[in-house]
């Protein structure tokens, strides 16, 4: 167990710079989610974590030992890929022991007959055998242990690769989109597994994902990568609720959030936008800004004229109605619940308020502006839900 | 649907004719030196076409192949060389394969390109500078003339990098995270994966030099090192004069290893693709 630090890490592909400048300190026993677009760097930050690229620049430290010029076999660092990568020729026990017996047999102990004719390999190997059975059977896996990867399931085979990783009990895991080649119900399934498996070993966790779901439901902490750049780090809830930039704002949550775009008027209040939203902005007058109101921050009205219904998405739960104002020409969409608009159609007249203190301010380039709104009155949003 | 049905049938019954075809068409020299390995002399050149002997001579015939020359010497012969061709070009070309396929180092290009170009120079080529080099080094006549040329093989070299291409970068990855040395990972997690381009390579590899009688022809005089196909050369010409019978007969002697190992191999071959893929 141990905390990480990355330290100004930059990677360079000829003319792309992958990584510009990365810094982020996970805490001892956190689960730290790099979440992004494909092509943002993500998996290469977690590659020369692994010692598996080498930075161009920046340090890293492991429990505070900088360990950039390591190998990765000496960083105290356990990977699980999205292809599993099991060797093929090794039963699931073979594949989850070989780890243990690189670290602590000597090559010439490993020699076929060594092992069997010296006593102190012999002990040796019971133990590392021990700890093999035990890893199995906290992963479900003491009936497959002499099967081999090709005979394993997808989620058996993920379960495999989880027990190599864990067996050697390292400072920090690795995990590289480990979800992403399972059907939807065993991402979910496998998804829990390993929140619990994080839970129970208490170990610093860092794992890659496109997926915002994973990245919300599994961590303690989300880093949202952009461009070779990190744009946020904070838990999950912050994230959703206090993006930094509109870039994160946009990457989470579904359905997207909606932009729309506005002026800051002479009190500071926004105008322009097609709809009232009450809060003044630190910005000055004039000044072009993008609004960002989440779905199901909008409170959708029958009638007022403002917008037109273009479409409803029935998901069972909720209703998500997408609408065009008419003041502005953006789509819209609204996360409503069924009751609240039953028999709503498309092409009925709606109109659209803000729940207050729910929207966020952006500039133009994205980066999020404060934004002062007035204390809810009673009484004033009492038809909400 | 029927009729569909029985245009698959037609088209698969015209494959399987053509196929038996184009079989009888090679298989029919070896078919025909078999029956003859079988016949007497007089029967060989009695000159109508028939395939069983009138009166066996089978015996006769192979007694006088291992009798009048040294076919044992000539199958050991074969065995040395076409081991040790094998062994040196899987301990070159699958090191270098791998560096090809899965490092990235300045020069890899080039020295791919190399490997490309050294595909299309046949030894005919190379084989008079090569032997004056032998001849300069006192090794002509030697296993070592017969080895030395084919140690390196491009065309495994080749054939290495495009089946470790398919090989996952995880699976490296993994195996460097888990502590193997690069040494290590080349022979215990690459080779156990590529047990199919292997077992084909060495198929190749064998019968090519099982079977060439060219650079024997060059840099042996000795009836002692002679492999197989040479061996069978001397066995006509100490004869001075030709006695088809036990010549038919040493030659399916020395080809018969060749069609036991094949078959073998290609058991082999199937275990070993059912082995591989990482995925499954």
């Amino acid at each position: 167990m141990a905390s990480l630090e990355i330290d100004g890490v930059s990677k360079r592909y000829g003319d792309n710079l992958i990584l510009d400048g990365v810094s982020v300190d996970v805490p001892d026993g956190a689960f730290l989610t790099l979440v992004g677009p494909s092509g943002c760097g993500k998996s290469t930050l977690l590659r020369i974590l692994a010692g598996l690229e080498l930075q161009d620049a920046g340090s890293l430290r492991i429990g505070g030992h900088e360990v950039s010029h390591l190998r990765p076999s000496r960083r105290d660092i356990a990977m699980v890929f999205q292809s599993y990568a099991l060797y093929p020729h090794m039963t699931v026990a073979q594949n989850i022991a070989i780890p243990l017996i690189l670290r602590r047999l000597p090559l010439w102990q490993r020699l076929p007959l060594m092992a069997r004719l010296l006593p102190q390999a012999r002990s040796t190997l019971a133990r590392i055998d021990a700890e093999v059975q035990a890893a199995m059977e906290m992963l479900g896996l003491t009936s497959l242990a002499e099967r081999r990867p090709v005979q394993l399931s997808g989620g058996q085979r993920q379960r495999v690769a989880l027990g190599r990783a864990l067996v050697r009990q390292p400072a920090v895991f690795l995990l590289d989109e480990p979800l992403s080649n399972l059907d939807a119900k065993l991402r979910v399934h496998m998804r829990s597994e390993i929140a619990q498996l994080h839970g129970r070993l208490g170990t610093t966790f860092v794992y890659v994902t496109h997926d915002q779901i994973e990245a919300m439901t599994m961590s303690t902490h989300v880093a949202v990568m952009m461009e070779g750049r990190l744009l946020q780090v904070a838990t999950p809830s912050e994230i959703y609720a206090d993006p930094a930039d509109l870039r994160v704002a946009e990457f989470i949550g579904s359905p997207k959030i909606n932009v729309l775009p506005a002026r800051v008027g002479a009190d500071g209040t926004l105008t322009g936008v097609g709809l009232p939203v009450s809060g003044s902005v630190a910005a000055a007058p004039g000044t072009a800004v993008q609004l960002g109101l989440r779905p199901e921050h909008l409170i959708l009205r029958r009638g007022g004229g403002r917008g037109t219904v273009s479409a409803i998405e029935d998901t069972g739960p909720e209703r998500f109605v997408s609408l065009v104002l008419d003041a502005s020409d953006a789509p819209v969409v609204a996360r409503v619940a069924p009751d609240h608009c039953a028999g709503l159609r498309v092409g009925d007249d709606v109109s659209l308020a803000v729940l207050p203190g729910k929207a966020l301010v952006f500039d133009h380039a994205g980066a999020r502006l404060g934004f002062d709104h007035p204390a809810m009155t009673p009484g004033e949003f009492d038809h909400v839900r | 649907m029927s009729g569909g049905h029985r245009l698959g049938r037609l088209a698969r019954a015209v494959r399987l004719v053509v196929l038996t075809i184009g079989a009888a068409v090679m298989l029919a020299p070896f078919i025909w030196g078999l029956a003859a390995s079988f016949k007497p002399a007089a029967e060989i050149w009695s000159g109508s076409l028939r395939l069983l002997p009138e009166s066996f001579h089978g015996w006769e015939n192979y007694t006088a192949a291992f009798n009048r020359a040294p076919l044992g010497r000539f199958l050991v012969n074969g065995v040395i060389v076409c081991g040790g061709i094998l062994i040196f070009q899987l301990i070159f070309a699958i090191p270098c394969a791998y560096a090809l396929s899965k490092h990235r180092f300045a020069g890899r290009t080039v020295i791919f390109g190399a490997v490309l170009i050294g595909l299309l120079i046949p030894i005919h080529v190379t084989a008079i500078p090569l032997y004056l080099g032998f001849a300069r080094l006192g090794l002509l006549n030697t296993y070592a003339a017969l080895i030395a040329p084919f140690a390196i093989s491009v065309f495994g070299i080749f054939l290495f990098r495009q089946f470790f291409a398919a090989i996952p970068d995880d699976l490296i990855a993994a195996a460097r995270v888990d502590g193997f040395s690069e040494w290590a990972i080349i022979w215990r997690v690459v080779v156990p994966a590529s047990w199919p381009a292997i077992t084909a390579f060495a198929i190749f590899s064998v019968t090519s030099h099982w079977n060439d009688l060219f650079w024997p022809f060059i840099v042996i005089q000795s009836t002692d090192l002679a492999p197989p196909a040479l061996g069978v050369v001397y066995f006509r010409r100490d004869e001075s004069g030709v006695d088809f019978g036990p010549m038919m007969a040493a030659t399916v002697i020395v080809t018969a290893p060749l069609v036991v190992a094949f078959l073998l191999a290609q058991r082999r071959f199937i275990d070993g693709i059912t082995l591989s893929g990482v995925k499954g």
